[in-house]
């Protein structure tokens, strides 16, 4: 049982990640596939860690492969959306995602102040979202930014009574780990292209997924701290710190920016373990 | 020929109606009615659990048992495994996700006799949103006034019947080691309207 779970939740999507830095780092390969690649392999985590797609959709969590799956389709028919209207079109993508997300909830009365969390996740990535796009030139920023994203809300998680989705947002940023693994050897050997292996449309996808991950904790998880939410969601934060280390050598850049987007994450995990 | 057709219509509906007014209605006691639950751990031991909030409907016809209906409501949220903390993560979208689902429910559809105070009463059991069929093996136990207040007169049922939880897409219980097959005992009394 252990070894098939890390398997599923550790080596499977490092190796999808780099897969999808294959690609990336193939200059062939732009945008609209990009788009399509990481919404594909994001999907094939979902799936594989938490069954099937399921049709019609019941519970919340039946809904987030089609979500995880329309990311894909949008940014790559639409690559403006994650270029030019990255903000607006986070926002409505979110806000819709959460209504759809939430719906049972709040149609069955069950509204209380937990609510709040997502609404908070909703402001915080889609402005995350639009500063990705505006930084659009480094390899490393907001890759690394959503590494550090994806493990802290599945620590979070897995401490806050949401053990399944937990799993999928540690995962998902192992997939991230893996494509940067490779991204970072590319950029020793000097053969990565000056433009960034994961393009704004991959990493439109990839933090509105994120987004919707976050608001499906924050909605739904039972025992979750909500100091810890909002620790993870100052982990989106870090490239305002770290942006001013685009300037040195690429080779220390990842380190920097991780070190940087550590601390909140690691504060993130300090307090959703002192709520466990 | 038609004031005979309208004098059989008659009969049919008055024949009906007395049929189903053979049924008494009972109201669920929920401080004396027990839904429990034991389901593998690992196959260490068998974790055991209870629900607290339970309430329903019974329409019992003791003459034709096959007439009775039974509409019980149980609580998602009234779990109790003796751990709060256990609670709360089986209260969680992995298992009973009780924000979005916050009701179980069992609506009786067919009841076949088995002898003459015991029954399997087949119906539909919805967790989480999803509705199966289920079948409870029933005992009728007893019915008599409260020693105290003539007025009042309760019945009582035991039951027991198993459920798979991954049928009700609970698919983390085998990756967590528990069940899936969870045994349901339930111990029921409920006062005549």
């Amino acid at each position: 049982m252990a070894t098939g779970l890390i398997l599923e939740t550790i080596f499977l999507p490092i190796a999808l990640g780099a897969v999808l830095a294959l690609l990336g780092l193939n200059r062939a390969y732009r945008g609209r596939v990009m788009a399509v690649a990481a919404s594909a392999a994001l999907l094939a985590i979902l799936i594989i860690l938490d069954g099937g797609v399921r049709f019609p959709p019941v519970a919340s969590k039946h809904k987030l492969p089609y979500l995880v799956a329309a990311a894909g389709v949008l940014a790559a028919a639409l690559p403006a959306l994650a270029r030019k209207y990255a903000l607006a079109s986070s926002a409505l993508f979110l806000a819709s995602g959460m209504l759809w997300l939430l719906w049972r909830r709040i149609s069955s009365g069950n509204v209380d102040i937990q609510l709040a969390l997502p609404a908070l996740a909703l402001l915080v990535v889609a402005i995350a979202a639009r500063a990705q796009a505006r930084d659009a030139d480094s390899h490393f920023l907001w890759p690394v930014t959503l590494l550090a994203g994806f493990v802290a809300a599945g620590l979070a998680g897995l401490l806050g009574g949401y053990i399944g989705l937990g799993m999928v947002l540690s995962a998902s940023g192992a997939a991230l780990g893996g494509a940067l693994a490779l991204i970072f050897l590319s950029v020793l050997v000097k053969k990565a292209p000056a433009l960034p292996a994961l393009p704004p449309e991959a990493l439109w996808v990839s933090i509105n997924t994120l987004g919707i991950y976050l608001i499906t904790l924050g909605g739904f998880a039972t025992n979750l701290s909500p100091v810890a939410y909002i620790a993870v969601l100052s982990v989106l934060a870090t490239p305002a710190i770290s942006r001013r280390f685009l300037a040195r050598t690429p080779h220390l850049q990842p380190f920097l920016i991780g070190g940087t987007a550590l601390v909140p994450a690691a504060a993130a995990l300090c307090l959703a373990a002192l709520n466990f | 020929m038609k004031f005979v057709k309208s004098a059989l219509l008659a009969t049919a509906i008055a024949a009906s109606a007395s049929a189903a007014s053979a049924a008494d209605i009972y109201k669920v006691h929920e401080d004396h009615t027990w839904v429990t639950f034991a389901l593998s751990h690992a196959g260490w031991a068998n974790a055991r659990g209870m629900f607290r909030a339970v309430s329903g409907e019974i329409s019992f016809d003791k003459d034709d048992v096959t007439n009775s209906k039974v509409d019980v409501t149980i609580l998602a949220t009234s779990l109790d495994t003796l751990s709060e903390q256990r609670d709360r993560d089986m209260a969680g979208p992995d298992f009973l996700n009780s924000l979005e689902f916050p009701e179980i429910n069992f609506e009786s559809t067919r009841i076949e006799p088995t002898g003459e105070r015991t029954a399997l009463v087949h119906g539909d059991l919805t967790i989480v949103g999803v509705t199966k069929e289920v079948t409870l093996d029933v005992v009728w136990n007893a019915e008599f006034p409260l020693p105290w207040d003539a007025a009042t007169v309760k019945t009582g049922f035991s039951a027991t019947s198993q459920i798979n939880g991954v049928d009700f897409g609970m698919n983390k219980l085998v990756d967590f080691g528990l069940g899936p097959v969870i045994d349901v005992a339930i111990d029921l009394e409920a006062i005549k309207q």
